[in-house]
């Protein structure tokens, strides 16, 4: 009578029917803690996105319930029952009205795009670097891990001061090299520097646990896979992408979903480098706008719709993607 | 032994490849050096003095060809040893290291840049060129500064314990749920799994503007108990499916021989299995205390009031206000928020890094 995972049990044995009453229960806290924080919010949030749901209202509760009785002996509309105002959409036309919410979508996949894109590309080559026989590679892990430590917001002010207008140290670095040809750069004034100078930051402070991800993948590859690979003629390149590649595709896949994750949710470090400025308003920037400065719940509410719509049609897209893939390489 | 190239210095296999790198880097100097005396320096300096300015950039072009042979040489010190390719192994892999060290300098020059600013006055701050070397005038006033005022003591206290909560409360929850996912199978299992790892897909920011409402209701706002709760949520999907893949390493047949002696299911899990994940619990608690430390979006609308702030908050908001161009205060204040975490992931490093790699190696 083992209860092995991985094994159809015969739900009839009751000391099998405890262990799985045992199992869920360890699991209630969890559960609690998932129902409370994140799925009562989201389903309110998406309520409430379709209403006009201003600062008057945040305090009171969505149904007034004293009406009810009228309600069931038809005096009154079933609507009465609630205490927002219906504002046909108005939330959402006034998004798309505007074409603001293109351009948040631009701004959120722009941002999202160049910060996993280039670490996805320098983390891979420096774990390849350190896969490669070196001595003291935990060593160097370690200390390159660093900036992964350092908070955010120091992370923002830090950068911030970097390219300081006037004594940035990054804006004199690139004037004396020769990549700029004015000294005094300010990186807020252009909507490229902008994008760039919170790509950078992010970058920095995310490229170290991607290319640790990344070597612990590496690390698990098979060497004799390698091996065959080069008596059979392959280079160096045809190893890494027909050999290497697919071994660790499941790394590569966690992590860069993480990545695209957490960048998709960033606030910290673009708030704190670039405020509200336009050209880094994402979707998170211009939520946190219109529901806590402008006190527009409603629409800031929908903005947070429209973002889920889009991660729902990004996740069944590379669900596909990586159907297809699993497919080629089995 | 007796062949003429050991008698170069470094000749030890070992660590021949750092000889090779420094006259690689030396030879590289000279011929920037050289060359600039040559094309950019004899234009600069008066007619009579640019014959001779060009001679000494051709003399300095000599000695870096004398290095370049001289690093040649040493990399192929060990060519009749051990064949060709070992003779350009050397030279390989001093050039790796050469690149590793430049990038670790790259990635560290923001944290040294941030101590070096945090020591200088705002006198040396405030130069062109920036200031690099630490004058009469650095010092640690600038942290003397930020702690003599009692509210910025205060957001480390409040931090630390909203991350501590956060550490409990998450070991507390994902030990459970780990120990269930990886041990006992019941309806819903999958689907349960699958939703919360789901969990980081959702937009924070959108979950907050209802929850503030929620939180309004209930109390929560200003308390530590809110923070630690949103923390806790958002870090649990991690925790458990670390914890989970912790317990999977653990062979099911201790589960049994506990049994077969008469422990039940939750003394099974409390004294055989869980201090044999030890190192397990240090790197979800670690991760944890880290993500809580760094959460700044939940604490700045949980938390309202000024001495319930925590330090991310409390530091960006003196960057807009106080001292939004006192950048000596602000680095000071970044150094000594950044360093408890940075502290206390040197010291539990090993576990860390094995611990957060062991969940997405399985995939």
């Amino acid at each position: 009578m083992q209860t092995r995972a991985g094994q159809v049990i015969n739900p009839r044995s009751p000391t099998q029917r405890a262990d799985s009453l045992f199992g869920f229960v360890l699991v209630l806290p969890a559960l609690l803690a998932l129902l409370v924080v994140i799925a009562l919010p989201i389903l309110k949030g998406i309520f409430v996105s379709f209403f006009s749901y201003k600062l008057k209202n945040i305090s009171g509760s969505l149904f007034d319930f004293s009406r009810l009785p009228d309600v069931l002996s038809g005096k009154d509309d079933i609507n009465s029952l609630l205490t927002l105002q219906w504002n046909d959409f108005a939330n959402y036309t006034s998004l798309f009205k505007r074409g603001e919410i293109l351009k948040y979508f631009g701004n959120t996949l722009e941002f999202v795009i160049l910060t996993v894109g280039i670490q996805l590309i320098l983390g891979m080559a420096i774990a390849l670097l350190l896969n490669s026989r070196i001595r003291g590679c935990g060593l160097f892990r370690s200390i390159m891990l660093i900036p992964w430590t350092i908070p955010s917001v120091v992370v923002a002010i830090l950068w911030r001061w970097m390219i300081h207008q006037d004594f940035g140290v990054i804006n004199y670095v690139a004037y004396v090299m020769g990549f700029s040809e004015q000294l005094n750069v300010s990186w807020q004034v252009s909507n490229s520097l902008a994008m760039a100078s919170i790509v950078m930051a992010s970058v920095w402070r995310q490229l170290p646990y991607m290319m640790v991800m990344l070597l612990a993948g590496l690390q698990s590859v098979d060497s004799s896979l390698e091996e065959a690979a080069h008596i059979d003629g392959a280079n160096g390149w045809k190893t890494f992408l027909n050999v290497i590649l697919p071994s660790i595709r499941p790394v590569l896949i966690t992590s860069t979903w993480i990545a695209v994750m957490n960048n998709f949710q960033m606030y910290t470090i673009i708030a704190n480098m670039n405020g509200t400025g336009a050209a880094t308003m994402t979707l998170s920037i211009a939520a946190y706008q219109e529901a806590f400065k402008s006190y527009n719940f409603g629409k800031g509410a929908a903005i947070g719709v429209m973002w889920l719509a889009l991660l729902f049609i990004i996740t069944l897209l590379s669900n596909k993607l990586n159907d297809r893939y699993a497919n080629d390489y089995q | 032994m007796n062949h003429p190239v050991s008698a170069l210095p470094v000749g030890d296999g070992r660590w021949r490849w750092a000889g090779v790198l420094t006259l690689y880097i030396l030879s590289g100097g000279l011929a920037f050096v050289g060359l600039r005396r040559i094309f950019f320096l004899s234009h600069r300096v008066p007619p009579e003095e640019s014959v001779a300015c060009i001679v000494l950039g051709v003399a300095f072009l000599l000695f870096s060809a004398g290095a370049l042979y001289l690093a040649r040489r040493l990399s192929n010190a060990s060519k009749e040893k051990r064949g060709f390719a070992a003779s350009r192994h050397a030279t390989a892999l001093s050039m790796r290291y050469g690149v590793l060290i430049a990038l670790i300098a790259l990635l560290l020059f923001p944290v040294l840049w941030m101590l070096i600013s945090s020591l200088q006055s705002s006198h040396r701050l405030m130069s062109l060129p920036p200031q690099f070397a630490l004058g009469s005038d650095s010092g640690f006033f600038n942290y003397q500064k930020i702690f003599a005022k009692p509210e910025y003591v205060r957001y480390f206290i409040n931090s630390f314990i909203t991350a501590g909560g956060t550490v409990l409360m998450v070991l507390f929850i994902s030990i459970p749920a780990g120990f269930s996912f990886s041990r006992y199978r019941f309806r819903g299992r999958n689907a349960i799994l699958t939703t919360i790892l789901s969990v980081q897909m959702f937009p924070i920011v959108v979950i907050l503007i209802s929850l503030y409402t929620f939180y309004m209701k209930w109390d929560l706002l200003n308390r530590y108990m809110g923070v630690i709760l949103a923390d806790t949520t958002f870090a649990l999907p991690l925790a458990i499916t670390l914890m989970k893949s912790f317990f999977d390493t653990l062979p099911r047949s201790l589960d049994e021989s506990a049994r077969i002696d008469g422990a039940g299911r939750m003394r099974t899990l409390i004294r055989i299995l869980l201090p044999l994940t030890l190192p397990g619990l240090v790197a979800v608690g670690i991760y944890t205390f880290l993500s809580a430390w760094d959460d700044y979006l939940m604490s700045m609308t949980i938390m309202q009031t000024n001495h319930m702030k925590t330090l991310p908050v409390g530091l960006a908001q003196s960057f807009l206000g106080e001292y939004a161009h006192d950048y000596g205060a602000l680095m000071a204040f970044s150094m000594a928020g950044s360093l408890p975490i940075v502290l206390l992931f040197l010291f539990f490093q090993k576990y860390m890094i094995s611990g957060l790699t062991a969940g997405a190696v399985k995939g």
